[in-house]
């Protein structure tokens, strides 16, 4: 059982990007170095394929690549999970960059540190929801704290993600529903194991 | 220093949600925090994309903060007094009205802010004398008509109720994009086992979670209803009961149907005949069933029959007046406020149909429009035949343009005053989805030298030497004026909750009680035929510029423009923020068009008919039906392809709407 | 994010730093093996070390917290290298100061030689990371082989002598093999089309090959006529590119390069990506 994380309901989310505006407001970043990010899968509709997206930020990895790597130890994982940042220590190296498999961390040229999601900890703590997972107006997105099970049919990968590097990141999703995308997903699912 | 602290509003945009809003600010009245009421139940505590956007907007950098005036030589705009700005007006103005009379003034406002304030701006105009204003709407009248016409009033059941629903059917209308609270709720519905059907000649968010999809032509959807009804009585699945006690007019309809077999349906819709029965037996045998229909049904010459043919299913199968069922177009159970007081309209005021201003511009006389004064719009970019708007309005003498930014409209001004935003005047916001009336709260002051257009107005009047006690000094006081009688207090609780102040109930047309002529359902309207000259039964009647068009054989392909759901038209996609996560406005083609035309994915191709062409980069999907093709709507920055150079300036056949989506044209490689 | 971070001052750095830890390396073992001593070798390697640990420091972003970068050692690979770098300047400084004054034994000559031919394994390391498909195996070799070959083509050009094209021989032949155990792991990795944008996996043909003419073969066969300093100095060219090539074919696993691989998938027959940018993260 993984710490605190992340679920992405794949079938409710419509790539709308109020989590990336909303973690925007709440952790003041500017443009460049958004914590959030929201990919289109398919945008173009092929019809090999459904479409979906994935809203993806720090996934708080079970061991996290960023954390092994640093030189100066300025990553640290909480007991709850949580993979926080430390910027007071942060060399501003930029290896963490090339660690994470996923893209997360962020070099931002103003401050020459990085920086990324740390699960709006200081939310958390306050036992209110991540800013992100407080603005998605479909419910898409939802915050599984390090006590709570996922949900049954949550999976750890989907096609447009995967763990390159074996970093067990704490991200579930539930796969898209309704008739013509289950089909679809299942297809493209065979189609990538082969 | 002011305190941190949290302040309920909405959000007054034109859109479905209007969403109730907690605004957080900080010690230095920053925005720290935008948030969802959740005392508003159908909005549920979440906003959308956009509404978080305002933290950025309010304060973006390009925001105009002073009025303006264009130089007289070269391009570009000075900053002007409000002295000299105000000055400059009333003298144009008045020398406009002097040569030609008031009527050559133009006032032409758009849906970008909505409001009670907003009517103040005729407080002006009638003292002024008058002038031409416009009447119709580019949105939706059509629709509210048939609705009008069949059930007497344009109520729907409370969007909470969505969830009861068995079976969704979503007409023309795209809500994971442009309703996304109603989303929400569908998504809850499908959780619980209901069906989601959608009918829509693209492929959109809303059709990839739905367990149904049908792509008929553009503009066949009369023929698809009649076509969906035929079966349904055929199968004897219509709601007897129902039918005999609250419907006006069955028999003349159901003799009517007789002219839409299922085949000939299905070659008009270009559907499968199978699926247009499956989905019609789906329909009728689940229930509750919920019809929700959105406004690109009805953007064509023959709305009004089409309206009626589609919002007439829920009466046949019985689904008015239920939880979880019923015809679901605008809900106006919140308009419910009294008339603004107003001095007396003069005589000789002149209106025009919105949906053709640039036709006007150019050929009205006695007196021809000389003078425009233009807020909360953007018509150079966002009125059919936009193109022409724009050089209509570079020919006239004095142009003022009221905006946040500088649109293409405002580059057209004279001058442009500056506008306010949501957080700087009170006011009070009706809806149109759920039947919540809701108070627009003043946070901030106005930045810079920005003044409401009520403070405009006020100063126009004083330098006319009107009278200016229009214009209220003690916003709350006048807005509690316009409360419902018997509902004043209510000004207390609004800026804490919103509320309904309208006594229907949480289902409409619960007890069957029908406002129309006959006090029931009315299948067959005398009403259509004397005021709109249509059929009194709902029939097909193709489209002048359809998919069965003599013009085809020169424009083979339809033409949508839809929205997205980045913007609400023109407005927010020209921040940062949005455009950091917005969609490209690209051509979708499908294969079977793209292919002997030579269009590459990614190529920039051209699109053009007989008013206009415009180049955009061509997207080859097969998410959209061959023989049509898709380009969004909005302009917002210079990315964005000007679809409105294609568009005609029709109106529709009830309530002078617009006919954005009849529209053909042909594509090419650029 | 395909192109490792703060390209050009990496590669400035582990060229001067593999540089010169690879001339110490090669005049040690010169001294330990065949006693020859070099003392300008050793100065100049010591220089070019200590002008790469400058650089180094110089592209950090917040260059005052500089000694923080030791915290982690022995869990980051960083880390270790870090240390590593003071360290065996520091032996290779020693040893050139007392070569330079007098005879300093083979100890010390083993000692500089052992602990700088571990800081250039620990350059390698550094970058065996899991989201680099084009990082990994032999790739973690190439800096002490190529670096010591580099320092023994140097040390030849300029003095010459038996045993040391005796050394030359011997440590190409070793680049050599592990690079081209590198260059078939290279060739081996197939990655979707969508993820080679901004990558120079489309050359790497070239650019391996480049690498390998200029650090191996070249120099070789100019050393073989007579020693010439031009040796070095393409030897030198040939170090430049391993790393230049090094970087240019990473191909960093994100997640927007596996959308982009599944959308590659889904398109028939994986022609090129909607120009649209219909796929184009939103960030």
């Amino acid at each position: 059982m993984s710490g605190a994380g992340f679920l992405l309901d794949l079938h409710r989310c419509v790539g709308c990007g109020a989590c990336v505006l909303a973690c925007r407001i709440e952790n003041g970043r500017v443009l460049a170095t958004a914590w959030r990010r929201v990919l289109p899968l398919n945008l173009g509709r092929q019809p090999a394929g459904p479409t979906y997206f994935l809203s993806v930020a720090c996934h708080h990895c079970e061991e996290p690549a960023c954390l092994a790597g640093c030189p100066s130890r300025a990553y640290e994982k909480r007991p709850d999970g949580v993979v926080v940042h430390h910027e007071e220590r942060c060399l501003g190296c930029r290896y963490c960059e090339m660690t994470c498999p996923f893209g997360t961390p962020r070099f931002d040229e103003d401050n020459g540190v990085v920086s990324k999601c740390h699960l709006c900890v200081h939310r958390v703590d306050a036992g209110l929801l991540p800013a992100c997972v407080g603005a998605c107006p479909t419910e898409a997105l939802r915050y599984v704290p390090a006590t709570a099970v996922p949900p049954a049919d949550a999976v750890r990968f989907v096609p447009g993600f995967v763990d390159p590097a074996g970093c067990r990141p704490a991200l579930h999703f539930r796969t898209p529903a309704g008739t013509r995308r289950v089909e679809l997903f299942r297809h493209l699912g065979e189609a990538l194991r082969r | 220093m002011p305190a941190p602290r949290t302040i309920r509003t909405v959000c007054p945009r034109n859109c479905y949600c209007t969403c109730g809003m907690l605004v957080s600010l900080d010690e230095h009245d920053r925005t720290v925090r935008i948030e969802g009421d959740p005392g508003n139940s159908a909005t549920a505590g979440h906003v959308c994309l956009k509404g978080l956007s305002y933290a950025r907007r309010t304060t973006y950098p390009d925001r105009i903060l002073t009025p303006l005036r264009r130089r007289r030589r070269g391009n570009g705009f000075d900053p002007l007094t409000w002295d000299d700005a105000l000055d400059e007006i009333v003298a144009r103005l008045l020398a406009t009205r002097d040569a030609h009379g008031p009527t050559a003034a133009l006032y032409y406002e758009g849906s970008g802010s909505h409001g009670a304030l907003g009517g103040l701006s005729m407080a002006f105009w009638h003292q002024f004398g008058g002038c031409t204003t416009t009447f119709g709407d580019l949105c939706w009248p059509a629709g509210l008509e048939a609705t009008r016409l069949t059930y007497g009033a344009n109520l729907h059941n409370h969007p909470r109720l969505t969830t009861d629903s068995r079976f969704i059917l979503i007409w023309g209308h795209n809500p994971a994009e442009t309703n996304v609270h109603q989303w929400r709720l569908i998504l809850d519905a499908q959780a619980r086992g209901a069906t989601i059907a959608v009918i829509d000649p693209r492929k959109t968010d809303s059709t990839d979670a739905a367990d149904v999809h049908l792509q008929p032509r553009p503009g066949t959807d009369a023929a698809l209803a009649l076509g969906m009804a035929r079966v349904i009585v055929d199968a004897g699945l219509h709601d007897e009961a129902f039918l005999a006690a609250h419907a006006h007019g069955f028999e003349a309809y159901r003799r009517r149907l007789a002219d839409y077999p299922l085949d000939r349906v299905a070659g008009l819709t270009g559907l499968d005949a199978g699926a247009i029965r499956a989905l019609a037996l789906d329909y009728a045998r689940t229930s509750p069933a919920l019809l929700i229909a959105g406004f690109g049904l009805q953007r064509h010459h023959r709305a009004g029959q089409t309206m009626r043919a589609v919002a007439l299913l829920p009466a046949l199968t019985g689904n008015v007046g239920v939880a979880g069922g019923g015809w679901q177009y605008a809900n106006l159970a919140s308009h419910c406020l009294r008339e603004l007081p107003l001095p007396p309209e003069p005589p000789g005021m002149r209106a025009v149909p919105v949906s053709q201003v640039a036709r006007h511009l150019e050929t009205l006389n006695a007196p021809p429009i000389r003078a425009a004064w233009i807020e909360r719009g953007n018509p150079a970019t966002q009125n059919p035949a936009a193109h022409r708007v724009r050089q209509a309005l570079g020919c006239l003498d004095f142009v003022v343009v009221v905006d946040q930014f500088m649109t293409p409209t405002a580059e057209l001004a004279h001058i442009v005053l500056p506008a306010k935003t949501l957080f700087e005047e009170e006011d009070l916001v009706t809806a149109y989805w759920h039947p919540y009336l809701q108070w627009r709260a003043k946070i901030l002051d106005p930045p810079g030298d920005v003044r409401p257009e009520t403070e405009i107005w006020r100063a126009l009047c004083e330098r006319c030497g009107f009278d200016t006690r229009y214009f209220p000094t003690d916003r709350r006081a006048f807005l509690r004026s316009l409360l419902p009688v018997g509902h004043e207090s209510a000004i207390d609780e609004l800026p804490l909750r919103a509320l309904d102040l309208s006594g229907h109930g949480d289902v409409a047309f619960a007890e069957r009680r029908f406002p129309t002529p006959s006090g029931k359902v009315e299948f067959e309207c005398d009403e259509a035929s004397t005021r709109w000259g249509v059929d009194r039964v709902p029939e097909y009647v193709p489209l002048d510029e359809g998919c069965d068009a003599p013009m085809r054989t020169r424009f083979p392909l339809q033409f949508l423009s839809c929205k997205t759901r980045d913007r609400i038209h023109s407005q927010f996609g020209n921040l940062d923020w949005v455009r950091d996560v917005e969609r490209p406005h690209v051509l979708d083609i499908h294969p079977e068009d793209a292919r002997p035309r030579g269009i590459v994915d990614g190529a920039r191709a051209a699109v053009w008919n007989d008013r206009g062409r415009i180049e955009v980069t061509a997207r080859v999907t097969p998410g959209i039906r061959p023989g049509v093709v898709h380009v969004l709507e909005g302009w917002c920055h210079d990315g964005d392809p000007d679809v409105n150079a294609l568009t005609d300036e029709g109106v529709t056949d009830m309530n002078h709407g617009a006919t954005f989506y009849e529209c053909l044209v042909e594509v090419a490689p650029a | 994010m395909s192109r490792p971070a703060g390209h050009g001052p990496l590669v400035a750095f582990t060229s001067l730093a593999i540089a010169g830890a690879g001339v110490i390396v090669a005049a040690a073992y010169l001294e330990v093996v065949h006693h020859h001593l070099f003392p300008p070798a050793l100065v100049a390697g010591v220089l070019l070390q200590a002008l790469g640990l400058a650089v180094s420091i110089g592209h950090l972003g917040q260059k005052r917290r500089a000694a923080l970068a030791m915290r982690g050692v022995g869990r980051s690979a960083l880390s270790n290298e870090v240390l590593f770098a003071p360290v065996a300047l520091a032996c290779g400084a020693l040893l050139t100061g007392m070569t330079v004054w007098g005879r300093p034994g083979t100890t010390a000559a083993l000692i500089a030689g052992v602990v700088t031919a571990l800081f250039l394994l620990s350059i390698g390391l550094v970058y065996r990371v899991g989201g680099q498909k084009t990082w990994q195996g032999c790739s973690a070799f190439t800096p002490l082989t190529g670096g010591c070959a580099f320092g023994a083509i140097a040390i030849q050009s300029v003095s010459g002598g038996g045993g040391v094209l005796g050394m030359v021989l011997l440590l190409v032949v070793i680049d050599s093999a592990v690079f081209a155990q590198r260059w078939r792991e290279v060739a081996a990795i197939r990655i979707p089309a969508a993820s080679l944008t901004g990558s120079g996996m489309s050359h790497r043909g070239r650019l391996l090959g480049a690498r390998f003419v200029l650090l191996d073969v070249l120099p070789l066969v100019l050393l073989l006529a007579w020693p010439t300093p031009l040796a070095a100095v393409v030897a030198a060219a040939g170090l430049l590119m391993d790393r230049v090539g090094f970087y240019a074919l990473a191909v960093q696993h994100t997640t927007e390069h596996e959308v982009a691989a599944v959308e590659d998938l889904m398109t028939a027959g994986g022609q090129t990506r909607q120009k649209g940018s219909d796929s184009q993260p939103g960030v």
